[in-house]
């Protein structure tokens, strides 16, 4: 990792030595005669001296001179009209559209987890509490325009870090504005994605006091990462987790991680509504909107029924063409970078997955459905059991964080000073020789009797090489947390296997498969392992094999026959569909980046529909609502929301 | 490695041709005059540099100011809070005066691509005459240098620079007064005034290479005229030569190429900007206003429109001053 | 000739070797990187996972010995002697570096350098025996992509790339000097005429002109409005189009048929025509003024010679001379692409590739990119110093 000093000297002494090399080479074509020179010293820059110092271990522990005080926070967020925001991001949507996306929690307000009651304080737009709340706290103007300034004379001013993506810029201007009312001065900075988000700076290293992004929306409302105290990064952690504000607050830390710990809803609820209740009370993080996305098809696409959590090809069996029509033509922003689930997760490669692969389980509306897992192995369906057991020291387990390894990435076993979950749903932290109960969760997965496109069927052995290749190091996935969970896998017949997980996982998602299946017995065609079977390839040459990333075979809806580099992906529909096929015979997906001419695309009758991923929200969805007649247009309330996250320390 | 201007194909005013500067200079104005389009130019560049001078005073809004609601408002309409004031160019997605950001943004799209050419303009003269008086070594180094900056394609390398020093945006150690007088100078927040100096600094930084290529071929031919022999033979040093002589011969095809420069600088900055990697909001380019506007292309098509036309205007006008320069300095040079 | 040939190769090579290590550099440097993702997606990732990750974009690994994998494609282990092995300790990297974050106290600005290795992370050139390696760039292996095309060859994008676009540019490069070399001719010999003032200001209007804001304009005039018109439109972007369409006037167009590409070429390249032809009138209305001055011209028209003949045979064809050395710069551009021109018409091309390379890190793309038109335009520059000695036989190669 270079700083920025030495970015200049090596620029410098780059430039100083190629200038010698280049120098030394043979002189042609010109009227002037060469001579071989030898330089004797190399040039020397002067760099101003910067004075430094290290971010100590115990880093971030100051309060943040305006943002550690709480009063200030909440008076930001009084003053802060985040109907304007929305209408100046969305000025399209109707009005009543927009009131949708407004949050008061970090989970969205048509989530089964939300809490929206008289217990979350709310905040909404009031420039006079906001401007006394500052004036109580010791912030105050000499106008009611002025920046307002502390009795040691100091303004309040404060920068607003956030990437520069178009509509950002938009609203991060108007909420500029909105502060100015308030006599807060916001100094806006747009940089790059790719420093804010990068691994050693910007939000990583919680370089920021207002830091504006967006978490994406899930299913499963998750939030340990982001809000448990064990997750802030300062330097003694290694910079790990997500608690960028750097917001300990125990009642709420305590409940995030029982939420995450807990695995019936309705128990889950109650947690979720502490940390809710007490994240909204301390405003450390301004929720601003929910994202609009606009979902837009050619009118004679019947069953397009996009949900703002699952991909919209993930009904794709259902889809219909009226007018006796069989073909149909999506447009996705980019072209996916391979078929391999494990090495590639952008969502253009999931929609052309849902195709191909079908779906195991769906997440339409927040919540899960299942479909080639014929059930979902819940306690309440009888699949899962969580027994008791007896844990003693050096049995492996999940600590109360669910991590099933330590920061090193060593597994981990009950140990001294670990904290751990035990049956009682209380986290303990372990004494030497102690034997503690613990939940174990067995869990048996149920699938269809499934065949592959070629007909042949699913069997036990494809499983098998399923969780092979998903645990081994070398496959390409990037976190093994829920391999490193799993104590044991029993494969019991060609359509059903039972886990039993390591004393201590209590995931809130268990019930979805953890395991798939490849097609073992498949032939590869291509050069390298020509001839060989699937199961037979290594894991890590899998990614480089054309049968793998290219042209997967899957038991979804869809084959694809067809692979043009840059332009298109051509599918058809697979009869052996356990469904039964699709009624739309040919679907082909067409590569287009840029918006404008995506829409152009659609208008002209180029692609019949274009998903959130490609549409967005921009000011092209208002072309796409205006030509109504001919297109069917969705705008749905996105789980994927905007922020901005108050540094509540100093380095 | 030839260079494309080399001293054969470059021809330019020698000392014999100037026998008294006052009548060269009346010449040359007199021909400038004649040039009709130069002319009409000229014009509408000085107009366009007083409306960016006076900003402030022409300016019927604040720039900034934000009105949500009052978005994308048609050009002419009259403004919400009754005033009598006219958005005559229409608002912005968030209800700001297009009008008042186009000629707020004029003096820093100006003040940039006119910065940057004369850093390039000044370093190119002193890098092109010093490697063409002196040749030899100095000349095979400075060259070779060049002609190894070339080999990396400009924009793609542009992209890397323009991203790596925008996102460590403290990367140059820029003093404080620079940034303030950048500032003053262009109405912003001293804090905004990094990325444009960062600006300025990545399109300097690779304007000086054509422009030290042409003052060296210039400077090669003239180096071997009469009266450098002249001035050499009275001892005159070499400074003295460059400066004196050199220099002042080699200013007319150097004030052409510099003229012909700024229009692709204005253009550069567009670019720039439409790729995510020129100066950002809330310092109001032509280059940046023109691309966000470019998603409004299909609904609003007047948005582009207004700010897309600035950016044409003063590239051409900067290149027919910058012909009609040519034609009346010397019909003859090649640029 | 030959001795000079040989030492221009050298010299390219050297010229060639610097510049990627420039770009390499400068590649290596950017902020970013394959790592970025996850500060944005909600895991829990621990440091042999990151190690992990790391290892594969071979981060792990010191600049030079990467930059040389790279390059030559070695080091691959310990250098082996006779069934001995030697320096097998070496060490070249570090899978875990130790970090140290560092604060500019007067700016408050944050970066972090590496102080050090965790004991026992090293690592060393007997682990670099299990990786797979690219045979280098300097024997044609551009090696894996990182993103683009996640861990297939680099080779696969750029075959996927470049037939269109050398289709779009070479066409559009042809037409444009078709179109040019006789405009800015006939502006030259009708000097200061209504046409030379035409083309003059056609010509500035070309190149003042943002590309990206004249090719949307196009979309939106000659395929949305034109379309609802129901006047004869053109395809808005891409190569070709997914299926059959219908066009006034045309009828039905076939998907992927001659008529199909052609239509979706029209567009995109108008516009580089449009920006080629506005570069290259000026230069040629210049140089055929100037010949159209040199006594062999006026002697040609005292012998009596048709005007016509003077013009084309004696003007036109030494006019043209310094313009083919211009043109033979255009080698990398066909090769490159065109960024912004692509973008907008969606044009599967090698700009597009690049640009995309760079957003989203992938480096090996980026850097055969660079390297390719570094090439070129060596070769380039080696063309048009040949040409030189065409024009002016004075030069001497030496």
């Amino acid at each position: 990792m270079l700083n920025n000093k030495k970015i200049v000297w090596l620029l410098a002494v780059l430039s100083a030595v190629s200038m010698i090399i280049t120098a030394c080479a043979p002189q042609t074509v010109t009227v002037v005669q060469t001579q071989v020179v030898t330089v004797k010293e190399t040039q020397k820059v002067e760099v101003p001296v910067i004075q430094t110092q290290v971010v100590a271990a115990k880093s971030f522990t100051k309060p943040h001179p305006v943002l550690g005080d709480a009063k200030v926070r909440q008076a930001i967020a009084y003053c802060t009209n985040r109907n304007e925001l929305i209408a100046s991001v969305y000025p399209w949507l109707p009005k009543e559209e927009q009131g949708n996306l407004f949050m008061n929690t970090f989970i969205p307000r048509v989530h089964w987890a939300n809490e929206d009651g008289a217990d979350v304080v709310k905040y909404p737009f009031d420039l006079a509490k906001g401007q006394a709340m500052l004036t109580e706290a010791g912030w105050t103007a000499a106008s009611p325009t002025a920046i307002r300034t502390n009795a040691k004379k100091e303004t309040l001013s404060l920068k607003f870090t956030t990437t520069n993506a178009a509509f950002r810029q938009t609203w991060a201007a108007v909420f500029e504005a909105q502060m100015k009312k308030c006599g807060v001065e916001i100094l806006r900075l747009h940089t790059p994605s790719g420093w804010f988000f990068g691994s050693t700076t910007g939000l990583r290293r919680r370089d920021f006091e207002l830091g504006a992004y967006a978490w994406v929306g899930q299913t499963d409302p998750a939030g340990r990462t982001l809000y448990s105290c064990t997750q802030i990064p300062v330097a003694e952690n290694d910079w790990q987790g997500q608690n960028y504000m750097g917001w300990c607050n125990k009642a709420a830390s305590d409940a995030i991680n029982a939420a995450n710990n807990t695995l019936l809803k309705d128990d889950r609820k109650k947690f979720y509504k502490i940390a809710q209740v007490e994240f909204a009370k301390d405003m450390i993080s301004l929720p601003v909107f929910q994202r609009a996305e606009g979902n837009a098809a050619v009118k004679a696409l019947k069953n397009f029924k996009p949900s703002t959590t699952e991909y919209y090809t993930w009904n794709s069996h259902e889809w219909e063409l009226d007018g006796g029509r069989d073909s149909l033509v999506l447009g996705l922003t980019q072209e996916p970078a391979s078929m391999y689930s494990l090495v590639e997760s952008a969502a253009v490669q999931r929609v052309v997955a849902k195709l191909v692969f079908g779906n195991a389980t769906s997440q339409v509306d927040y919540d899960y459905q299942p479909h080639q897992l014929a059930k979902l192995a819940t306690i309440e369906s009888g699949l899962a059991k969580n027994n008791d057991v007896e844990v003693k020291e050096g049995d492996p387990v999940v600590d109360s964080d669910g991590n099933p390894t330590d920061a090193k990435g060593e597994l981990l076993k009950l140990a001294a000073n670990m904290k751990v979950q035990n049956a009682k749903g209380e986290v303990v932290t372990v004494k030497a020789g102690d034997k503690i109960t613990m939940k174990q969760l067995v869990v048996t997965y149920q699938w269809v009797a499934n065949k592959w496109s070629d007909g042949t069927p699913v069997t036990k052995a494809d499983f098998e090489l399923g969780y092979k290749q998903d645990c081994d190091k070398k496959s390409g996935a990037v976190s093994f947390i829920t391999c490193n969970s799993i104590q044991k896998v029993d494969f019991t017949s060609n359509t059903e296997y039972t886990v039993t997980y390591k004393p201590g996982f209590q995931a809130p998602t268990y019930f979805l498969a953890p395991i798939g299946y490849y097609p073992s017995q498949q032939v590869i065609q291509s050069e390298k392992f020509k001839g060989k079977k699937l199961g037979e390839v290594p894991p890590e040459a899998w990614a480089t094999l054309p049968e793998i990333a290219e042209t997967p075979m899957g038991t979804g809806p869809y084959i694809i026959k067809k692979w043009d580099k840059a332009k298109s992906i051509t599918l058809e529909a697979n009869p052996n569909f356990y469904k039964g096929a699709p009624k739309i015979k040919k679907l082909t997906v067409v590569f287009i980046a840029d918006t404008n001419q995506a829409v152009a695309q659609l208008l002209t009758g180029a692609v019949d529909a274009l998903g959130s991923e490609t549409l967005g929200a921009g000011n092209e969805v208002k072309l796409v609502l205006d030509a109504k007649d001919k297109i069917q247009t969705q705008i749905k309330a996105s789980g994927t929301w905007e922020h901005i996250d108050m540094n509540l320390n100093v380095p | 490695m030839a260079t494309i201007t080399s001293s054969n194909t470059i021809k330019v005013l020698s000392a014999e041709a100037m026998p008294e500067e006052v009548s060269q200079l009346q010449l040359v104005t007199k021909r400038f005059l004649r040039h009709r389009l130069a002319m009409v130019a000229l014009v509408a560049l000085l107009i366009i540099f007083v409306i960016a001078a006076l900003a402030p005073v022409i300016a019927p809004f604040d720039p900034t100011d934000i009105s949500v609601g009052n978005d994308f408002v048609r050009p002419g309409t009259a403004a919400i809070d009754g005033s009598g004031r006219i958005h005559y160019f229409g608002t912005d997605q968030i209800g700001r005066d297009y009008w008042s950001r186009i000629i707020y943004a004029a003096r820093i799209s100006l003040l940039v691509a006119l910065i940057a050419q004369t850093i390039s303009t000044v370093i190119g003269v002193i890098v092109g005459a010093t490697a063409g008086y002196l040749g030899g070594p100095v000349d095979a180094v400075a060259m070779r240098f060049v002609e190894f900056l070339l080999t990396i394609p400009q924009l793609p390398l542009l992209l890397i620079i323009s991203a790596l020093l925008i996102q460590n945006k403290d990367a140059l150690p820029i003093p404080e007064f620079l940034r303030n007088f950048v500032a003053w100078l262009l109405i912003i927040r001293s804090d905004n005034a990094t990325q444009v100096i960062m600006v300025i600094a990545i399109l300097s930084g690779f304007g000086w290479l054509g422009s030290s290529r042409l003052i060296r071929g210039v400077v090669l031919s003239l180096r071997e005229q009469t009266f450098t022999e002249a001035s050499r033979a009275l001892g005159a040093s070499d400074a003295r030569i460059v400066f004196t002589h050199m220099i002042p011969n080699a200013m007319a095809p150097m004030i052409v190429s510099a003229t012909l420069g700024l229009s692709g600088l204005i253009i550069t900055e567009a670019a720039l900007s439409f790729l995510g990697l020129g100066i950002q909001d809330p310092t109001p380019t032509w280059g940046n206003m023109l691309s966000s506007a470019q998603s409004y292309m299909f609904l609003y098509p007047w948005l582009p429109l207004m700010s897309g036309t600035p950016i044409f205007l003063c590239s051409l006008a900067f290149n027919f001053v910058g012909d009609g320069l040519r034609d009346a300095l010397d019909p003859r040079l090649k640029l | 000739m030959f001795n000079y040939l040989v030492r221009r190769f050298v010299q390219m090579v050297i010229v060639l070797f610097f510049s990627a290590i420039a770009s390499y550099t400068l590649m290596s440097l950017a902020p970013g990187g394959p790592l970025s993702f996850l500060a944005q997606a909600q895991i829990q990732i621990n440091q042999e996972e990151i190690a992990r990750i790391r290892a594969f974009f071979e981060l792990d690994l010191n600049l030079p010995v990467r930059f040389s994998r790279w390059l030559i494609g070695l080091p691959r282990g310990p250098i082996e002697i006779g069934g001995q092995s030697f320096f097998g300790d070496l060490i070249v990297g570090c899978r875990m570096p130790i970090e140290q974050t560092v604060r500019d106290v007067n700016t408050g600005k944050m970066w972090t350098e590496v102080i050090g290795c965790v004991p026992g992370q090293d690592v060393t050139l007997n682990d670099l025996k299990d990786r797979r390696t690219s045979n280098g760039v300097a024997f044609g292996d551009f090696g894996t992509s990182w993103v683009l095309l996640r861990d297939r060859p680099v080779s696969l994008l750029i075959e996927s790339r470049l037939p269109y676009t050398l289709q779009l540019m070479i066409t559009s490069l042809t037409l444009a000097i078709l179109i040019g070399v006789p405009i800015g001719a006939y502006s030259a010999v009708r000097q200061y005429s209504k046409f030379d003032y035409f083309v003059t200001v056609l010509a500035f209007f070309g190149s003042s002109m943002p590309t990206f804001f004249f090719a949307l304009l196009m979309i939106l005039v000659f395929s949305l409005i034109f379309k609802d018109l129901g006047w004869f439109w053109l395809p808005t972007g891409n190569a070709e189009s997914a299926r059959d369409f219908f066009i006034p006037l045309l009828g039905n167009v076939t998907a992927g048929s001659l008529l199909d590409k052609v239509l979706h070429m029209i567009m995109p390249m108008s516009v580089l025509i449009m920006v080629n032809v506005a570069g290259w009138v000026r230069f040629i209305r210049g140089s055929m003024l100037e010949v159209l001055r040199q006594d062999y011209v006026r002697t040609a028209r005292a012998k009596g010679l048709e005007e016509r003949v003077v013009i084309i045979k004696h003007a036109l064809r030494n006019a043209l001379i310094p313009f083919v050395t211009l043109v033979v710069f255009s080698l990398p551009a066909a090769f490159g692409g065109a960024i912004i021109t692509e973008t907008v018409f969606n044009w599967p091309g090698m700009g597009r590739l690049y640009f995309d390379a760079l957003g989203r890190s992938d480096y090996p793309v980026a850097m055969a990119f660079l390297l390719i038109t570094a090439t070129l335009t060596v070769i380039a520059t080696l063309i048009s110093d040949l040409l030189y000695t065409v024009v002016d036989p004075r030069i001497r190669l030496h």
